[in-house]
């Protein structure tokens, strides 16, 4: 009998103006939606690879260790074009840095080229799958009983012995009968258009991912459909039903989920980044008067040939006497370590703004969980690895690269070594300063003081003494670092398995609902008066 | 007759359970949104109160140190936050509000925020252009989806017009009625969200708010008409109302989901821009035909500033700036066309043109980007002249003026309180005036085809 029932609701379903009006829906909504992610994911795709090549050039003009500071891209994640979560908002590399932490992803937000497009409004497949599924959930299910009631056949069903559980069993069927293919047209539609773009492909674990995809859209399809039953039940007539329906839809898709991340950020202080890099510079500063201490009590310091430096202890030496290479080498060996001590202290300041940073976010999601869309939605970002608990997993094993990093060149004596200053051949410096002169100038200037002289006379230029040709001032005159034996970052996809548990939990949170929204649906029908 | 009708109308709706879970949900969500508006307003005032004392000491201390460090010091220029964001923020959270200058430039832009978490799932503010966007919009379709089908199915239509009432008097009184319900509504909500704001502080109540309130309520009542003249052709167009309905569902996501949706692939497909490596590939490519055209020691330095190095040196450096400010302003007039290009698109749909409008109203979002990225310009001219004076002055500079270095001009401490600061411009009335008028003009456009649609349809409908 509850086939029986099913297979009518299906088949009037079918036939219904509704039906086709819903189609039309998803063949309008799903493939501009599919369409405008996929663009979004090719921009993003092109930013990676131009990031990476980047990042790969810069490595292979290393000479001197002081310079080797990787920068990792992270790949964007496949799975971002059903559930974009936060990817478009956070940057995708990281500069591994000895003297800071890495905080949040840094770089290029998304693809685009132009910041002005960021305004533009954005909305994935996931979110567009949560507001049609939810709005079709109640059209098909806010006339179930009142409907019927209306019309005068409900009556007419309940006189043969069908009981009312069995009528009630039956048409969650049929509406679930309807829906369901609607749910696969959509699935089915943004899987055609992956597949016939060259440049995304899905592993198997992506492909599982999908599925799982599904399934939990299924699960909220069903936590609408009890709503809409239980509204059906309860209203007194269908122009209730639907009226209630449609304003319980634009509370759950449109305020709550605004209205809570609204109140998270209005609540929670945390305070402008420019803030925290503030308070970091302040260690930075007194990072630079320790160094500058001990720069005091290294003689040899000065005399630079050719130097040249840059962020994050950078600094790169050549042609200069061995005095001056070797005050700068005996310079870094102790202001290293101070340097990484320095970014333990700044990690205080930064762990206590990512906190802040975490707590409203928890703050906004655990609010916004009242809306079953919000659980879908932070569900899908989490099986698609775009939601924050991934960024930031991500950037946890960056912070240990740099760690093995730092303890690479501890264990390697590489900050007391010649080469994390200079890629010139110790046997290849000048003695001394004045055998440099002496050299450079041509026999001119016999020596430093000859030098000074003549600059003084000069107005402090001294180039046209320079005469003879010196490649070994020269940094292009040397090769890259041999850098086989440099740790290397692997983990550059998030793992989804980590998150596992918490997709359960969420996905059970909506089946708990759909399933009491049921059980009320249920007692409600069992006590209905049909006349 | 006519205002009989119209009463009659009320009258139901006001009875009428849809309309009173809307006046309900409005009223909740102006309260709501009130109170956050409240609270988030004061922390981006303090937290930008912080960021100005910090920029200027940091400005100060470069100016006692060396009024050239002070001149080629890259400064961030950040734009303060809009005391009527309570009525709409204009994406401002999205659009760039960080400038970067200096005295020689203006380099670029980009958007940085008070209190922004880029943790959080993008979301809306709820200010009154939301729920004038979002509630009210669908309240209107929601109020007259059923107005001709419902009336057809239950054959009251026909009822009706056996008296002598004429077809259009009908039409318009649904029309009207709605309107006059909905525009109380907002009204009834800025009211109380107004009196929330002045209560908390955040607002005084002059006339510049009461003009940004009506006008916004002007334009409001632009929106509502439009929506519920679409609800009535949805009506007029569905068998029943059940179909009437899907369509104007329907119709509402194409304008608030779809068309929004589809700016970046217009702007994509139809308005191509280079990509920014690409930009940086030529400035790079230019940078190093200009070095090879100067002799060698052009990056030599010394303590000296009349070392004549230092002039070949600030030529070339002045080159470079010159070379990639070309290029730049060129990507940037592109970046500004793709942009403008893709919003004219979507002001098809006329929830997005309702958000345009709004930055006429309260002056804020692109509109204030664009006259403070085109005030900076000439800010910097007047910032140049003030250090080129000031220059002139020091017996002990060369005056070879190095836009990315310090080595040849003043070394001498200036009086901050001699330097001039730029202040933010608000976009003027009659720009704010020339945009309205025109946004105004095409929801006029809207309407005045819109209601023609349905009254030649509804005067050639058959009733039974």
């Amino acid at each position: 009998m509850i086939w029986h029932i099913a297979k009518k609701e299906f088949l009037l379903n079918l036939i219904s103006v509704r039906f086709t009006v819903a189609l039309l829906l998803c063949l309008l909504l799903v493939p501009v939606t599919m369409v405008v992610s996929l663009d979004n994911y090719k921009n993003q795709i092109r930013a990676y690879q131009v990031a990476k090549e980047s990042a790969e050039n810069e490595q292979t003009g290393w000479r001197v260790y002081s310079a080797v500071r990787p920068t990792l891209v992270f790949p964007p994640q496949p799975l971002s074009v059903f559930c974009q979560g936060i990817s478009r908002q956070i940057g995708h590399s990281v500069k591994i840095r000895l003297g800071e932490q890495p905080l949040l992803g840094e770089g290029r937000k998304s693809g685009r080229d132009n910041p002005l497009l960021y305004s533009f409004f954005s909305i994935d497949f996931v979110h567009i799958l949560a507001i049609l599924i939810s709005l079709l959930s109640l059209i098909f299910a806010y006339d179930l009983f009142s409907g019927e009631k209306e019309n005068g056949t409900l009556r007419m069903i309940l006189s043969n012995s069908t009981s009312k559980s069995k009528v009630i069993a039956g048409k969650i069927t049929g509406v679930f009968f309807t829906l369901t293919p609607i749910l696969v047209l959509c699935y089915g539609i943004s899987i055609l258009l992956i597949l016939f773009t060259p440049q995304i492909s899905f592993s198997a674990s992506e492909w599982l991912s999908v599925l799982v995809l599904f399934l939990t859209s299924f699960l909220f399809m069903a936590f609408f459909v009890g709503l809409g039953i239980l509204v059906s039940i309860k209203s007194q007539s269908s122009f209730n039903g639907i009226v209630i329906s449609l304003f319980l839809w634009l509370w759950f898709l449109f305020l709550w989920p605004n209205m809570a991340t609204y109140f998270a950020q209005s609540s929670i202080k945390i305070g402008m980044l420019d803030q925290l890099q503030q308070s970091m510079n302040q260690y930075d500063e007194e990072m630079y008067k320790k160094v500058e201490e001990i720069r005091q009590t290294l003689p040899g310091l000065g005399n630079w040939w050719n130097c040249t430096g840059g962020d994050d202890g950078y600094f790169e030496l050549s042609g200069s006497p061995w005095p001056t290479m070797d005050a700068e080498r005996r310079l870094r060996e102790i202001a290293e370590p101070v340097r990484t001590d320095y970014a333990d202290k700044k990690w205080t300041l930064q762990r206590e703004y990512l906190d802040k940073l975490e707590n409203q976010e928890k703050i906004a999601r655990y609010a916004s969980f009242l809306s079953p869309s919000e659980i879908f939605c932070h569900i899908s970002s989490l099986i698609c690895a775009t939601g924050p608990a991934a960024h930031l997993g991500l950037l946890d094993q960056a912070r240990m690269y740099r760690d093995i990093l730092m303890h690479y060149f501890i264990d390697k004596k590489i900050f007391s070594s010649f080469r994390y200053i200079t890629p010139q051949p110790e046997e290849s410096f000048f003695r001394t300063q004045d055998e440099q002169v002496n050299f450079v100038t041509g026999g001119i200037c016999k020596n430093q003081k000859d030098l000074d002289e003549w600059m003084k006379a000069h107005n402090g230029s001294w180039s046209v003494l320079w005469t003879k040709d010196y490649p070994e001032g020269s940094f292009s005159n040397y090769p890259a670092l041999e850098l086989s034996e440099l740790p290397k970052f692997t983990k550059f996809k998030p793992d989804i398995t980590v998150y596992m548990r918490v997709i359960l939990v969420e996905a059970g949170v909506l089946l708990f609902i759909f399933i009491f929204l049921f059980g009320i649906a249920y007692n409600a029908c069992i006590k209905y008066d049909v006349r | 007759m006519f205002n009989n009708l119209i009463k009659k109308e009320i009258q139901l709706n006001l009875k009428n359970l849809r309309f009173q879970i809307a006046f309900v949900m409005v009223i909740f969500v102006f309260i709501t949104g009130s109170v956050f508006n409240l609270k988030e307003t004061r922390q981006k005032q303090e937290l930008y109160y912080k960021y100005q004392t910090q920029w200027l000491d940091g400005m100060r201390k470069l100016a006692e140190n060396n009024a050239s460090n002070l001149a080629i010091q890259s400064s961030n220029f950040l734009m303060s936050p809009r005391n009527n964001s309570f009525i709409s923020d204009c994406k401002e959270r999205f659009i760039p509000n960080l400038f970067h200058y200096s005295a020689f430039n203006v380099y670029w832009f980009e958007n940085r925020q008070t209190i922004n978490n880029p943790l959080l799932s993008r979301f809306e503010e709820i200010n009154w252009s939301f729920i004038a966007v979002i509630v009210i919009s669908l309240m209107a379709l929601l109020l007259t989806f059923d107005a001709i089908s419902g009336e057809r199915e239950s054959h009251t239509l026909a009822l009706c017009f056996a008296n002598r009432i004429t077809r259009s008097q009908v039409l318009l009184s649904k029309w009207f009625s709605v309107i006059l319900l909905l525009v109380g509504t907002m009204l009834t909500g800025v009211i109380i969200s107004l009196i929330i704001q002045i209560i908390g502080k955040t607002i005084v109540f002059d006339t510049a708010v009461i003009a940004d309130s009506l006008l916004f309520l002007i334009f409001s009542v632009l929106l509502i008409s439009l929506m519920s003249c679409l609800g009535l052709f949805c009506s007029e167009v569905g068998s029943t109302s059940n179909v009437s309905l899907l369509y104007a569902l329907g119709l509402w996501l194409l304008f608030s989901l779809v068309i929004p949706n589809m700016s970046v692939l217009w702007a994509d497909k139809l308005f191509t821009v280079d990509h920014a490596d690409n930009i940086e590939k030529q400035k790079s490519l230019k940078r190093e035909q200009i070095d090879k055209s100067y002799p060698p020691g052009k990056w030599s330095s010394s303590g000296n500033p009349f070392m004549p190095e230092h002039k070949i040196r600030a030529e070339m450096q002045m080159d470079f700036m010159l070379s990639d400010k070309q290029i730049d302003d060129t990507y940037y007039q592109s970046l500004f066309n793709q942009y403008e290009n893709s919003r004219n698109l979507t002001a098809v749909s006329p929830l997005s043109l309702f958000d345009y409008g709004m930055e006429a109203i309260t002056g804020g979002g692109y509109l204030r980007f664009q006259q403070n990225w085109n005030a900076l310009h000439g800010y910097q001219q007047q910032f140049y002249d003030f250090f080129r004076n000031f220059d002139a002055k020091d017996q002990d500079s060369p005056h070879w003026h190095n836009p990315y270095e310090g080595y040849s001009t003043t070394r001498k401490p200036v009086k901050f309180e001699e330097v001039p600061l730029y202040t933010e411009v608000i976009p003027g009335l009659i720009d704010r005036v020339a945009i309205l008028a025109k946004y105004g003009g095409l929801f006029v456009i809207y309407i005045f085809f819109l209601f023609l649609t349905t009254y030649i349809r509804f005067i050639k409908s058959d009733v039974r």
